[in-house]
């Protein structure tokens, strides 16, 4: 499928998402070699954002305050390409696969994956640590491959929710957690990762990547999301 | 994506609309607008559709993607991706749907059971992007039939912007130009290479600020803000080369292209995004700029459309089509296809 060519990621406070992507973004590119140019791909996975905004995508953010191929389109101007995938904590996967899918159809060898979440609103309870992962991907190179993406639905509970609502008794924007999960510890082997399904994207992606390091052969990194879906990635090194 | 063995083909549309239909000048008059700005003559939206009592975006998706289905021969447990491109996940008590995917729950409810399933989200290119990422797993063999849906129940940003002063607040006038509908598609493989092709995706980000959409933080339910003459400048300053461009990648004649549709922010708008194109590629065959009594829908304008101009009687099996999409970001795409088979029986 595709290369992780290098990648940056560290944890955030209640928001600053963008602030602390951009960041990280400038330091995965110039890790990787190449110029901030030559990325025609940005992806963002991830499910909260701040004031649960719904447009435009927060990939397009990345992309123009990285200046990427953002001013006008003329007959021989290069091109760059940004949308979100959400799918819960199964995000990360979902927007690597999205990269994997889009990557060999555009003139560009390179694209710009962020993963994380914001605290959508002060009023929010939050009880999540929230990371910040960007990483430089592309159809081949030097790193970890990623070989195949697998999900399985079977475990689904439909109405493990989470919802944004306004809570008129505070004049605010909020969100819950519907459906009683009884949630899955983290599970760790030689070739096999599971984080905790209470994680959100960024710690799943972060913890992953801290553990890339001490393996030379496999490893499969699976992600249950808090409605029990799953996904799991096979990395190659 | 020419090239690889195997090739998707689009083998259904559908669009599903609320009954509720609601004329622009209930809300819309002159008397209600800064300097009695005729709206209506301004953009050509004379109606659009509103949910009804437990309606909102979950369902209006679930009635598409059930009159596409029901236009293949394709079996639920047969598609095996769902890609849901809603902007509003809305219900029809003005909560946002988060987690898990929308597709999730889309899937589950039309017992689709072997399907990978997530959201993309780009604004109204969201459609686009989905039937692209679609496409390129039929492509490369990962997919065998996908499901690409949005339901759009976006109609409360025209209650949130009728509660604004909107001489202090003009951003919020483009938001009196939506309704409420939804879409769906169904691709499946194909053994004739080009039934359909899509054109070098473009995110001009210059203009990520130019349109927001997020919750209102005084009252239920979302708000848009747009600087919407910025934006419209934008696409006419940047079409004319889009479509060169476009139709020489995607390797078309444009004078061969038999129904041409664009996203329509509004009906006037599109008259204005037509007669760049026609400088730049010459006359088009057939442009269909029927969004006056439905509105802009958002991500699900163009299977909007398609609905109409197949109800009418316009859309013939193998014909082709071209869809040139916008979004806020600013996101420029197209796809172009050969209408399904059979199309014209369709009910």
């Amino acid at each position: 499928m595709v290369v992780m060519l290098s990648w940056e990621s560290k944890k955030i406070g209640y928001t600053g998402l963008l602030k602390s992507a951009l960041k990280l973004a400038k330091k995965a590119i110039s890790n990787a070699g190449i110029k901030p140019d030559e990325i025609g791909l940005v992806v963002h996975g991830g499910v909260y954002r701040e004031h649960f905004r719904t447009e435009p995508a927060f990939a397009t953010h990345i992309q123009g305050d990285l200046d990427i191929h953002c001013h006008g389109i003329e007959l021989d101007s290069r091109s760059c390409f940004a949308f979100d995938v959400t799918d819960g904590s199964c995000s990360p996967h979902v927007a690597i696969q999205s990269v994997a899918d889009l990557l060999p159809a555009l003139s560009t060898n390179y694209a710009l994956l962020c993963i994380g979440d914001d605290r959508p609103t002060k009023y929010c309870d939050w009880e999540h640590e929230s990371y910040c992962v960007v990483a430089v991907i592309g159809l081949s190179g030097d790193g970890p491959k990623c070989e195949s993406i697998i999900h399985d639905n079977s475990n689904l509970t439909p109405n493990a929710t989470a919802t944004g609502y306004f809570d008129q008794s505070i004049k605010g924007n909020k969100f819950v957690n519907a459906g009683t999960v009884e949630f899955l510890e983290q599970q760790s082997s030689k070739n096999f990762f599971q984080g905790h399904q209470n994680w959100l994207s960024g710690k799943h992606m972060h913890e992953f990547l801290q553990l890339i390091n001490k393996h030379d052969d496999t490893l499969e990194h699976r992600i249950v999301d808090r409605s029990g879906k799953s996904t799991t990635a096979k990395w190659v090194f | 994506m020419l090239g690889s063995d195997n090739h998707a083909q689009l083998l259904s549309f559908a669009s599903f609309l609320p009954e509720t239909k609601v004329a622009t000048t209930s809300f819309a008059s002159p008397d209600d607008l800064p300097r009695s700005l005729d709206f209506v003559r301004l953009t050509g939206i004379l109606a659009h559709r509103e949910v009804s009592d437990g309606e909102g975006s979950f369902e209006l998706a679930v009635g598409a993607a059930k009159k596409a289905l029901s236009r293949t021969d394709i079996e639920p447990r047969d598609i095996d991706l769902v890609i849901n491109c809603s902007v509003s996940k809305m219900d029809g008590k003005l909560r946002q749907h988060l987690s898990p995917s929308f597709a999730t729950l889309i899937a589950n409810e039309l017992q689709i059971t072997n399907a990978q399933t997530f959201d993309v989200s780009n604004a109204c290119a969201g459609m686009l992007t989905g039937l692209m990422i679609a496409e390129s797993r039929i492509n490369s063999g990962q997919c065998k039939y996908a499901l690409v849906v949005s339901g759009e129940h976006i109609t409360p940003i025209i209650d949130e912007a009728k509660r604004r002063n909107l001489y202090l607040h003009p951003r919020a006038i483009a938001s009196l130009t939506v309704g409420d509908g939804a879409a769906a598609y169904i691709l499946g493989p194909s053994k004739e290479a080009g039934r359909i092709r899509f054109s070098e995706p473009f995110t001009m980000a210059q203009y990520n600020r130019h349109c927001i959409g997020q919750a209102c933080k005084s009252h239920a339910g979302p708000q848009m803000r747009t600087r919407a003459k910025d934006l419209q400048n934008g696409i006419i300053d940047n079409l004319g080369d889009f479509l060169k461009r476009s139709i020489d990648y995607m390797e078309l004649k444009w004078d061969e292209i038999d129904h041409t549709y664009s996203h329509p922010t509004t009906p006037k708008a599109v008259k204005k995004g037509a007669k760049v194109a026609v400088e730049m590629m010459g006359e088009i065959n057939f442009l269909h700029n029927n969004s006056a009594e439905t509105a802009n829908t958002a991500s699900t304008t163009h299977g909007v459309q398609l609905e109409i101009s197949q109800n009418s009687g316009y859309l013939k099996s193998d014909q082709t089509a071209l869809l040139v999409s916008f979004g806020s970001g600013l996101a420029i795409l197209a796809v172009h296809f050969k209408l399904p088979k059979g199309v014209e029986n369709w009910s």
